[in-house]
């Protein structure tokens, strides 16, 4: 049981109603996102490119956020989720700061907080706030050890790639080119 | 163009355009420790080399000012925080792979040593000085028996925390400027050479100066080398480490480096030490204060220009 | 280092025309690396000017005469040739000193005839007409007298010859300070 959300660019339009819907669903609070939205544009007119990307936390196999975390705070549970116990962090920032994909902000009543796959959400069945509300259905997510899951899926017959590979991290959001 | 755009259609101020988190609580804290560090290191050495007598203000005096630096440390570290209730979790466990753990363990090691040594010269230091209580008496005579112990624990404890102040860096290697395990080296010989810098401004003995001064000149010249050594390999490592260099070549930060750190912070004061050496008379506080001040907006720097560097976006 | 002249006991002077000289070869070299002269006065400006935008930003930002010198992008003032080259003057006097015997504990030179007061009271009375005068003047004997004039301005000359000639005309009045 692996977690792990496909991103098809191709399809993002850049809407922000991921970010809007996270925002909404978490109690994220003002002036905060744990979802967002990045535009890479590359070349000029008339020969531009734009790539849209929503971006989150990628939960990934290898944090560096979960062993730079001096209390343990930083976890990961079932489904390779990465968590923060709330009344075990302290607000260092060491996992902040070890982020290569800066998806961790320092939540204003005094610990970390970041996506959590909504595993809230998935304890009943449902998908992750995102993933439902998008309306373009770029997002996949699901069990990527299970070869019929959406996620599984989308990356079979496409090109993706990962953020950051070099950074080893080994993240488990895939983007779809 | 290549442009890319952190957009999320609304308002995001507090982690755009760069989360910056650590403030000047950071820069002071690893300002201290590294100069409690130094002190205590020198302070061991001397007692294991038996020169406590020509030593004086290494041994004795100068280690009166390492409690107050790591508690004043502490409480600036405490103060970073932002949960601060629940600090105390810190100390539930141990975790080998996060250098903050490493840190607040060895923190928790030297900071009691350190009181422990500053008391049982109390009496040296202070004349009048009375415990009160004949079973204190009895302890301080106790650790005076076990100082040569207690010297090489914490000469070995100083290398840990010096080096500690700068690893704590370079774990996180999701900042490109302080992703370079010669962080840990160069903080510890910074700490060292402000150590050193406050033992000679305590210092009352022209022998003591002497030696030390021509110590701190071997640690400078040390710090030098390896600040030369941080540049070439950012500028000969990845894109993003190039950039991170540029900031301190041409970039923001120019200025406050070299003028701060490195000409009024290290070349200055040595060349002020050489004068010194060669029996020209220098007022002994102008060199030390110089080192001290540069390795304070050492640290301040190295944390701000970090913060901004960033491997995506 | 020629290990002689630190123990001589006297403290080293240079020759005021030679050193004259060398100072007429640094405004040179000064406009030459920064394309300015220097002024001490500036420095001590900006630093004020730093002082009030840090205690009351508002009412720098809208007087004239402080806004002049905030710059555009929400930099310090304080980020400016002047102040580093006032930075570097004052280390770099101060090694010369070392080298040359002049540094010594502090002290208030003045003539023995006068008290500590009497010379610390002259010098503030002195260094605030001096502050209002540089200026009205905008410059100092650096900024205007030296660099000003280096820059063949009209008005540094003017500077030059009053601030010398009126010192010159009332040393008179003051000589009970010095002698």
């Amino acid at each position: 049981m692996r977690y792990a959300m496909a991103i098809d660019t191709k399809k993002c339009v850049g809407c922000g109603d991921c970010v809007v819907a996270c925002q909404t669903e978490n109690n994220v609070p003002h002036g905060y996102c744990r979802d967002w939205i990045v535009e890479s544009v590359v070349g000029s007119y008339p020969n531009v490119e734009i790539e849209l990307k929503s971006e989150r936390c990628n939960h990934c196999d290898n944090s560096p956020c979960v062993r730079c975390c001096p209390t343990g705070a930083s976890h990961i549970v079932e489904g390779g989720i990465v968590k923060v116990t709330h009344n075990e962090c302290i607000g260092c920032g060491a996992c902040i700061q070890s982020c290569p994909y800066d998806a961790r902000y320092s939540h204003p009543d005094g610990y970390v907080d970041k996506c959590t796959f909504c595993d809230h959400r998935l304890e009943k069945g449902q998908n992750t706030a995102c993933v439902d509300v998008c309306p373009t259905s770029c997002l996949h997510f699901g069990d990527i050890e299970d070869p019929n899951s959406d996620v599984s899926k989308a990356l079979k017959n496409r090109a993706w790639k990962v953020l950051a590979p070099e950074a080893g991290t080994k993240p488990q959001l895939y983007f779809l080119t | 163009m290549k442009e890319e755009l952190f957009i999320s259609g609304r308002d995001i101020p507090y982690i755009d355009p760069y989360l910056n988190i650590w403030h000047w609580e950071i820069p002071v804290y690893l300002f201290l420790g590294g100069l409690a560090a130094g002190i205590m290191f020198f302070a061991g050495y001397f007692t294991i080399m038996h020169k406590e007598k020509e030593m004086q203000a290494t041994v004795k005096f100068a280690p009166m000012l390492v409690p107050f630096a790591l508690v004043l440390g502490l409480i600036a570290l405490f103060l970073d925080l932002k949960h601060q209730l629940y600090f105390w979790r810190l100390y539930t466990t141990i975790r080998f792979e996060s250098p903050m753990s490493w840190g607040a363990w060895t923190l928790m090691l030297v900071t009691p040593l350190s009181f422990i040594w500053a008391a049982s010269y109390m009496k040296d230091v202070f004349p009048k000085w009375d415990w009160k209580f004949k079973f204190l008496d009895q302890i301080i005579d106790f650790i005076i028996e076990y100082r040569k112990t207690m010297a090489w624990a914490m000469m070995i404890l100083a290398v840990i925390l010096g080096v500690y102040t700068g690893i704590l860096l370079s774990a996180f290697n999701a900042r490109p400027l302080w992703n370079t395990s010669i962080l840990g080296v160069l903080f510890l010989v910074s700490g060292m050479s402000t150590g050193l810098a406050a033992i000679i401004w305590m210092s009352k003995s022209k022998y003591e100066r002497k030696v030390l001064s021509r110590l701190d000149l071997i640690f400078i010249a040390v710090e030098l080398f390896l600040i030369i050594h941080l540049f070439m390999g950012f500028l000969a490592a990845s894109e993003v480490q190039i950039e991170a260099a540029q900031l301190f070549l041409g970039g923001e930060f120019t200025v406050i480096f070299w003028v701060f750190v490195i000409i009024l912070g290290l070349i200055f004061p040595a060349i002020l030490e050489i004068l010194e050496l060669r029996g020209f008379h220098i007022p002994i506080w102008i060199p030390s204060l110089l080192i001290l001040i540069g390795g304070l907006v050492f640290r301040y720097v190295m944390v701000e220009a970090g913060q901004i560097t960033r491997y995506l976006y | 280092m020629d290990k002689k002249i630190g123990l001589k006991k006297r403290p080293v002077y240079i020759n005021p025309y030679f050193g004259g000289i060398l100072l007429g070869l640094l405004i040179l070299t000064s406009f030459y690396i920064a394309g300015r002269g220097l002024s001490a006065s500036g420095a001590l400006k900006l630093t004020i000017v730093e002082i009030v935008d840090v205690i009351a930003p508002e009412h720098a930002e809208n007087n004239t005469y402080y806004n002049r010198f905030l710059p555009e992008d929400g930099g310090s003032p304080l980020f400016n040739w002047l102040v580093f080259g006032a930075i570097g003057t004052f280390f770099g006097g101060m090694l010369s000193g070392a080298i040359f015997g002049r540094l010594g504990k502090l002290r208030i030179e003045k003539s023995a005839k006068i008290s500590n007061r009497t010379r610390l009271i002259a010098a503030g009375v002195g260094g605030t007409l001096f502050g209002i005068g540089s200026q009205f003047s905008r410059g100092c004997s650096s900024g205007a007298a030296l660099s000003g004039t280096s820059a063949l301005s009209f008005g540094g000359l003017i500077v030059m010859l009053v601030m010398f000639g009126v010192g010159y005309a009332f040393a008179y009045f003051f000589r009970k300070l010095w002698i």
